[in-house]
């Protein structure tokens, strides 16, 4: 079992082949070796915590990436997610970002492509203003800003 | 002018508000007060813009997908980017300043450049920043021809950048745009078009490394054959039987090109290889081709036989594609494999064998068959080879003549796999049955050759085995067919017609039943089906779901 302790001081007991999944902390005991003293993970809460272990948990036994593989030739280049990938990613959008940065945190490629296409999925077809909207992101260009890029982008706005 | 607040924001000072401008004095009594109003105004609105500029953009700091670091934002541009046209993913570009910031120092997002719109690639062209370009004009579309030729042109001709990756050319796109380039790509690193018509200029390319043109009839002497060349893909319109001849090259030309291009590693002619009458009267056995891996001729037998004439290969997976020149392809078929055969391209033994008939395709035979040159020290190559026959056009050409007279010129010894789309009596199965190492039988589409091959299975002779001794092997049938087969494979369409009729499967059932342990089916595939039923009849026989593959 390892040991691991959150941001919010919680510890988990965790089976070594579960958490092998992300490749830090697969490397870390690989370079460390078994050891009783629990692997601090300032950047990750402890309910997001719960939410990447329920992930490993669920692709346990699955065959991990090669480590030296660029994700972005491993993950297939639509948009589609597994069923149970997209029931899982069903989490507010706090939590779904929250989720990617501890995977890329934690190097966990092939949930960090999910939540990338996730994201992605999000936004696809949507305009700029739809965007904001979705994740309350503001306008920041001034009016001439916006004039210049109107002007340089007309041929995009017959969609 | 501003002041922070107890969370750090910028907010514009009150107590420097502008005082109004007094309405009651004579409005031309001080005009130089009036302007100097409107300046200070004036300033003051640019100040408060800016500060609420300023604020949204501290507001978009505390926005979540602005906290995402930087490369994981880009990754989800890229993503997006993947599964959307340019005028989807461009909106990135428009939502914040940050998003702007990092979608434009992103050049991966920047160097495709689909060529839906001029506009959009003059924006990528720039944006690129010198990376290597993947150039593409996809699909028939009629919508990008204003512009384009030019500023393809345009792309090509550039220097200032590290290579361009790949330029991709579709229908009526590929033939103006190849007709009208006039000057050299230097930096082009793959071309791929496909055309439909006649073209005759191609760009210079000295940095090309992969040339792939289907139908585009471009003459040999104009193709951009680079020494730099490692792949070349060429599928002239009309091949075969319509074959044009001013795209063939001589095989002086040919021999001249080849001999340049030491680092081909794979060669893919149809249409392309030079007039039988020539190649023969070469003094032949050049070596060419250093490199090769791959080896892919669709042409005449004579025209492939004078290719084999004029050049060695030295090594290499050799596939042949052979067309029809005439009527009659029982003839023809035969003529064509004594031509290639007796020129010895071919002394191997056949590892798999598919035969597929092509019922509403008049006059059409071709055969292929696939081999590997071996290197000196390696054992002798294994054949694949396809036959491809339409159903007997005419009296005395049935399917069981055709395979008798090709597999009379093949060694089938050795041959593993047998793979059958055939809608014809099975009569031609008694040319198979002995074949010793023959393990894997799959039939498509026609249940008619399962019928055959069931026929020719109830025929064996068990009579002697009940009479030998104990020992498994003394029980060998004195005629067994198929005696090394241990895999069958149905494909769906015949599952379902055995499940139809209802006598079949359990027909099949017994006579694999009766075979001897030795010489068991081991696997039995039965594509879409999947049912434990047959467990009690085989229970030693393993189930599939789909067939193997060979």
């Amino acid at each position: 079992m390892v040991l691991l302790l959150t941001s919010d001081n919680e510890m988990f007991s965790v089976a070594e082949d579960v958490i092998k999944r992300s490749a830090y902390i697969k490397n870390m005991l690989e370079d460390v070796g078994e050891s009783d003293l629990p692997i601090p993970l300032p950047n990750v809460e402890s309910n997001v915590l719960v939410k990447i272990l329920e992930y490993c948990e669920h692709y346990r036994g699955e065959p991990l990436p090669a480590s030296d593989v660029d994700p972005a030739e491993i993950g297939d280049r639509s948009l589609d997610i597994a069923d149970w990938d997209q029931k899982y990613m069903a989490v507010d959008q706090e939590m779904l970002f929250e989720i990617i940065l501890a995977a890329n945190y934690l190097d966990i490629k092939s949930l960090l492509d999910v939540g990338c296409k996730t994201v992605a999925k999000m936004m696809k077809g949507k305009s700029s203003e739809e965007i904001r909207t979705l994740f309350n992101i503001a306008n920041d260009f001034t009016p001439e800003e916006e004039a210049q890029i109107r002007k340089e982008n007309a041929w995009a706005e017959c969609r | 002018m501003s002041r922070e607040d107890s969370d750090g924001f910028i907010l514009a000072s009150k107590t420097h508000q502008l005082p109004l401008a007094d309405a009651t004095r004579h409005p031309l009594a001080d005009a130089f007060d009036a302007e100097a109003h409107r300046n200070k105004a004036t300033k003051r609105i640019l100040e408060l813009e800016a500060e609420i500029v300023s604020l949204k953009i501290s507001y978009n700091t505390a926005s979540t997908p602005c906290r995402l670091p930087t490369e994981i934002l880009t990754q989800i541009f890229i993503t997006l980017k993947d599964a959307s046209t340019p005028n989807d993913w461009i909106q990135i570009t428009f939502v914040c300043h940050h998003w702007r910031e990092v979608a434009l120092d992103c050049t991966s997002l920047w160097t495709s450049l689909p060529m839906l719109s001029s506009e959009f690639s003059e924006l990528a062209l720039c944006r690129s920043k010198g990376m290597p370009l993947q150039v593409a004009l996809p699909g028939p579309c009629r919508s990008y021809k204003r512009g384009y030729t030019d500023l393809v042109n345009r792309i090509l001709s550039q220097t200032n950048r590290d290579r361009i990756q790949s330029l991709t050319l579709w229908t009526a796109a590929c033939n103006e745009i190849l007709s009208t380039f006039e000057g050299s790509a230097p930096l082009l690193e793959e071309l791929v078009g496909k055309s439909g018509y006649e073209v005759s200029v191609c760009p210079s390319a000295p940095s090309l490394k992969v040339l792939h043109l289907e139908s585009c009839r471009i003459p040999w002497s104009d193709l951009p054959l680079a020494s730099t060349l490692t792949s070349i893909h060429l599928s002239n319109k009309g091949s075969g039987a319509g074959a044009t001849d001013f795209t063939r090259p001589s095989t002086s030309d040919l021999s001249t090109s080849l001999q340049e291009m030491r680092r081909l590693q794979n060669l893919y002619l149809k249409g392309y290889l030079p007039h039988f009458q020539d190649a023969i009267l070469s003094t032949g056995g050049v070596a060419v081709m250093p490199a090769l891996q791959s080896l892919t001729l669709h042409d005449f037998a004579d025209e492939i036989a004078g290719f084999f004439h004029a050049f060695q290969i030295s090594a290499g997976t050799i596939s042949i594609g052979v067309s029809t020149r005439s009527n009659g392809y029982l003839g023809y078929l035969k003529n064509s494999w004594e031509t290639i055969g007796h020129k010895s391209i071919v002394e191997t033994g056949v590892r798999s064998m598919e035969i597929i008939e092509l019922p509403g395709f008049p006059r059409c035979a071709r055969m292929g068959f696939k081999f590997t040159v071996p290197h000196p020290n390696q054992t002798p190559p294994e054949m694949v080879f396809k036959l491809y026959v339409t159903p007997p056009p005419t009296p005395g050409s049935t399917l069981h003549e055709i395979v008798s007279m090709v597999a009379s010129h093949l060694d089938l010894n050795r041959t593993r796999a047998l793979h059958l789309t055939t809608e014809s009596p099975p009569d031609y199965l008694v040319d198979f049955p002995l074949l010793p190492e023959l393990d894997t039988i799959n039939l498509t589409r026609y249940k008619q050759a399962l019928d055959g091959m069931v026929d020719i299975m109830e025929r064996d002779d068990f009579g002697a085995q009940i009479e030998s001794s104990n020992s498994e092997c003394d029980t060998y049938p004195s005629k067994l067919s198929f005696p090394a087969l241990k895999e069958i494979g149905l494909c769906d369409g015949i599952v379902r017609e055995c499940l139809w009729d209802g006598a079949t499967l359990t027909h099949l059932l017994e006579v694999l039943g009766r075979r001897p342990a030795l010489n068991a089916i081991r696997r039995l595939n039965l594509c879409g089906w999947d049912s434990s039923s047959l467990k009690l009849n085989l229970p030693n026989v393993t189930l599939g779901t789909s067939m193997s593959s060979f």
